[in-house]
């Protein structure tokens, strides 16, 4: 399936696509909301002409004020088609459903995302640090979470090319 | 060595040489239990830095080549003192009378063993007791305990898994040991190892007891967990087995107790299958002590071999082994032997 | 495994419980509930001599029964994603060799194919010919380290020793052309650091004749192996379909039967001008991956030895690349087929000369995603076997 024929058949399917992206080089994205995250995945695993049934990473991109974007990237082993399934979150307090129903391999991703943002997975079935020590506080890949070692000194490599 | 072998002809005579008198049975005895704890001491280092040697050499390295200047010889005399010198450590939480008292248990049963072999004729054994046979396997298998309370005491999850494996192990592969040892006496008329020699003179019974032969090294093997029976040992996924927790002197207690097994049990093979220390008829110059150590240097090679080449078999699949095919094989051995024995 | 579901255990992530492999093993449950066992704690790692690293698996056991497998990660992050938020490309370049140490090269690769895609910069044929001849070396390296470990695990010490006598002289050869045996730092944007040096090929030709005239040996000793096939026939089955839903990627999901490799699929470098398979397994197990993993050796020395007729020559830099390298705003998903499975950038870009989100997608990560649910209903030797078959570098897990 091309990456129109994709876009067009997911849109008519679900009704749930916000809005899609197709870039130079050919990647595709649909943006959903929130609410419309499981739908559009369901589809995408369950629709035999989708047939996404390899979960290949979940994360998020801190947009600053817009909040975080999630992405989850599945493929298609049948069609070797990829899409980037992508939903805006408020800073605080966002929540998004859990994939673990569809895709198992989405509950390490799942708990990653959410120690590294504080995006809430909703449903999730173990949601407790995985890379983080215990008793760490904070979510590390927010902008504001600034890397304390730079913070403390200039990078003392090579001078900067300008 | 030729003064070691005339010992018997000398007490014979009531001489007395280099200040003992031989005529006295305990002089005669603590000589000879000397003369076993020089060589429990020697020939396990023998062995071990033989399986460093060959083992290197299978795996496209060197091996020690510092320890002694020539070739590293003096490797595992450097180690025995690197042993000796090391902190004892006993884990806080060990049970701490049990956890002292487990290598000894591992190793007097090995010294023990000695006893009973002989390694040359007229006399070049300690004792050459009547059930001979009976005692070195009754005596092998006290090990076991040690092995179990070892395991316990170390406070360890992972030294309990490999006592447990190992006493498994050792339990099930004694029945071969036992089975296929008995076939030999039975083929022999003896229980005593130096008469079972003896009654080699015409053939080996290697080849009477092919069968027996290989259910005996196999059970050897796993008796002294080694590759590819080593599951009670497998650094790989317990750390060391029963052995974990342990260091210095009393860790080298266990690996002496281990090549001396090898050797110990060499040498029950040798004297069982291979003849002892009958050689071959053209070479009669070459002395009967010289040749048992031939053999047993053969079978060690052949042991140290398997290390290099194998992975380990899983404990069930090894138990399977010994309870499925080994015993029975065994039991055929036994009948067939005391048919043969009857019908020639 | 009839009598463990819902024995009122608690496993520590439920979405793994349903439908465990759990074969190899028919062991009488019936019998042993009847007795009343506890259960055992036991922690494997983070110090192991078997666990490629500081992973560790808290295991609940019944005798040398596993009932549940929790892997616990991240003794090794260093959070590369967020030092990658600070650093411009040149310098992520050196980053990304180091979480992937094995195949370092790979990962180099990603990245620099991600950026050249966003800024549409125009490589070179030499540096593409030289990249896939030093990520196929770099995929030997790799699967040599892994044979020779996975054995042992097992027990059997010399393949070790083999593999590592081989990797010394693979070593050697891309020491002379990048200066670096493990960490590369080779590739730049738009092309390589500096070409390569003079009796580079023919010293490459030479030794992929030495390495496939060896590579019998781990036949012989591995793969013809009673023991070895006794050990890992069977064990560690993993149905196609479930190694999709967990992302596994490379030998894993090769050897479960699904010929998903970027190489072919979607391929990147001179990868579509060279002639190699896909080695598939059939079912799925220990053994499977360890063959998918010999047979990879093979068709990558293929690949090798063609890349020696095919180079051209010519420059190996675009012209001149601006000293600042900053790609136009937008994100790219660039992947490669590294030597463990796919590795992924997932770079967003907003102008500057650093990017604004690096997400890395490391093959290892969804491979030890996978491992509980392998575990189940098997003994504590098999985790050994399993554990060494799922190919994994803990610095590729954590990053």
């Amino acid at each position: 399936m091309s990456a129109k024929a994709l876009i067009d058949h997911v849109k008519e399917a679900t009704g749930a696509v916000e809005r899609e992206e197709v870039t130079p080089q050919g990647q595709v994205a649909l943006h959903v909301t929130p609410a419309n995250w499981h739908v559009v995945a369901e589809h995408l695993r369950r629709c035999p002409r989708c047939n996404f049934s390899m979960f290949n990473w979940l994360s998020a991109v801190d947009m600053e004020d817009d909040g975080f974007e999630v992405i989850a990237h599945l493929y298609s082993a049948s069609s070797l088609q990829a899409v980037n399934l992508k939903t805006m979150v408020p800073r605080e307090g966002g929540s998004v459903p859990t994939l673990t129903g569809l895709w198992r391999g989405a509950s390490f991703h799942e708990r990653e995302c959410w120690e590294m943002f504080g995006i809430d997975f909703a449903g999730h079935p173990h949601l407790v640090k995985l890379l983080l020590a215990e008793p760490f506080v904070g979510n590390p890949l927010r902008k504001e979470f600034v890397l304390m070692t730079r913070e403390a000194k200039e990078w003392p490599g090579a001078k900067e090319p300008e | 060595m030729t003064h070691l072998s005339m010992i018997p002809a000398i007490a014979e005579s009531h001489n007395v040489f280099l200040g003992f008198d031989f005529s006295n049975p305990w002089v005669l005895l603590g000589l000879k239990l000397a003369a076993v704890m020089v060589f429990f001491l020697t020939a396990p280092l023998g062995v071990g830095y033989a399986e460093h040697k060959i083992l290197a050499h299978m795996q496209a390295r060197l091996g020690p080549m510092e320890a002694g200047r020539f070739h590293g010889w003096a490797q595992l005399i450097a180690d025995g003192v690197k042993f000796i010198q090391k902190e004892d450590i006993v884990p806080s939480a060990a049970d701490k009378a049990v956890f002292v008292i487990a290598p000894a248990m591992v190793l007097v049963p090995a010294i023990m063993l000695f006893v009973v072999l002989p390694l040359g004729p007229n006399g070049f054994w300690v004792e050459n007791m009547d059930l001979g046979l009976f005692f070195a396997l009754a005596i092998s298998s006290i090990s076991v305990i040690g092995m179990l309370a070892a395991g316990w005491a170390s406070a360890n999850k992972f030294s309990l898994i490999g006592a447990i494996r190992g006493a498994a192990q050792l339990i099930a592969y004694e029945l071969p040991l036992v089975l296929a040892g008995a076939a030999v006496a039975m083929q022999a008329g003896t229980l005593s190892l130096p008469g079972i020699v003896e009654a080699q003179q015409n053939y080996w019974f290697v080849f009477p007891q092919i069968f027996g032969f290989g259910l005996f090294v196999t059970a050897s093997l796993a008796e002294l967990s080694r590759p590819p029976f080593d599951m009670p040992i497998a650094d790989s996924e317990i750390i060391f087995g029963h052995m974990t927790e342990y260091t210095g002197i009393k860790f080298a207690f266990f690996l002496l107790a281990e090549y001396a097994g090898i050797v110990a049990l060499s040498i029950l093979a040798v004297v069982l299958y291979l003849g002892g220390w009958q050689g071959l008829p053209f070479i009669n110059f070459i002395p009967g002590p010289l040749w048992t150590l031939a053999k047993v240097g053969a079978l060690a090679f052949f042991i140290i071999w398997l290390r290099a080449t194998y992975p380990r078999l899983r404990e069930d699949q090894l138990q399977k082994m010994a309870w499925k095919y080994m015993i029975p094989i065994a039991l055929v051995n036994i009948l067939l032997t005391g048919i043969f024995k009857v019908v020639f | 495994m009839a009598g463990r579901e819902g024995a009122g255990v608690a496993v520590s992530d439920p979405t793994m419980l349903p439908g465990g492999p759990g074969e190899g093993i028919a062991l009488d449950v019936a019998g042993s509930s009847r007795f009343a066992t506890e259960e055992m704690i036991l922690n494997i790692g983070p110090q192991h001599p078997s666990t490629h690293g500081v992973l560790r698996m808290v295991i609940t056991l019944d005798g040398e029964l596993i009932i549940d497998a929790e892997p616990v990660i991240g003794y090794m992050h260093r959070g590369f994603e967020k030092m990658a938020e600070v650093r411009d490309y040149r310098q992520i370049i050196a980053l990304v060799n180091r979480h992937d140490w094995l195949s370092a090269f790979g990962n180099e690769l990603g990245v620099v194919l991600g950026v050249e895609a966003l800024m549409e910069i125009e490589v070179p044929e030499r540096a593409q010919w030289i990249r896939t001849l030093l990520a196929e070396w770099n995929r030997v390296l790799n699967h040599l380290m892994f044979m020779g470990s996975f054995g042992l695990e097992l027990g059997a010490m010399t393949p070790m020793f083999y593999a590592f006598r081989e990797r010394e002289e693979i070593q050697g050869l891309l020491e002379a052309a990048t200066g670096g045996r493990m960490h590369f730092t080779y590739n730049r944007i738009g092309g390589l650091k500096e070409d390569l040096p003079r009796g580079f090929l023919k010293e490459s030709s030479r030794l992929a004749k030495v390495v496939r005239h060896r590579l019998g040996d781990y036949e012989g000793l591995l793969l013809g192996n009673e023991i070895f096939k006794k050990r890992t026939v069977g064990i560690g089955k993993l149905p196609a379909a479930v190694a999709l839903e967990y992302g596994c990627t490379g030998p894993i999901l090769q050897a479960a039967g699904v010929a998903e490799d970027s190489r072919k699929t979607e391929p990147y470098l001179k990868y579509s001008e060279v002639d190699f398979e896909v080695p598939v397994g059939e079912n799925g197990d220990s053994f499977d991956r360890f063959w998918v993993l010999y047979r990879r050796i093979e068709e990558s020395l293929k690949i090798v030895e063609q890349c020696h007729d095919k180079i051209p020559a010519g420059p190996i830099m675009p012209g001149k690349m601006p000293k600042n390298i900053k790609p136009p705003e937008g994100w790219i998903y660039s992947r490669t087929e590294n030597s463990l499975g796919e590795t992924g950038y997932y770079i967003v870009s907003r102008g500057g000369k650093e990017p604004w989100r690096m997400k890395m997608r490391t093959p290892s990560f969804s491979n030890v995603s996978m491992i509980p649910y392998l575990l189940r209903g098997v003994l504590v030797p098999d985790l050994i076997s399993v554990l060494g078959s799922v190919f994994f570098v803990v610095g590729d897990v954590d990053r």
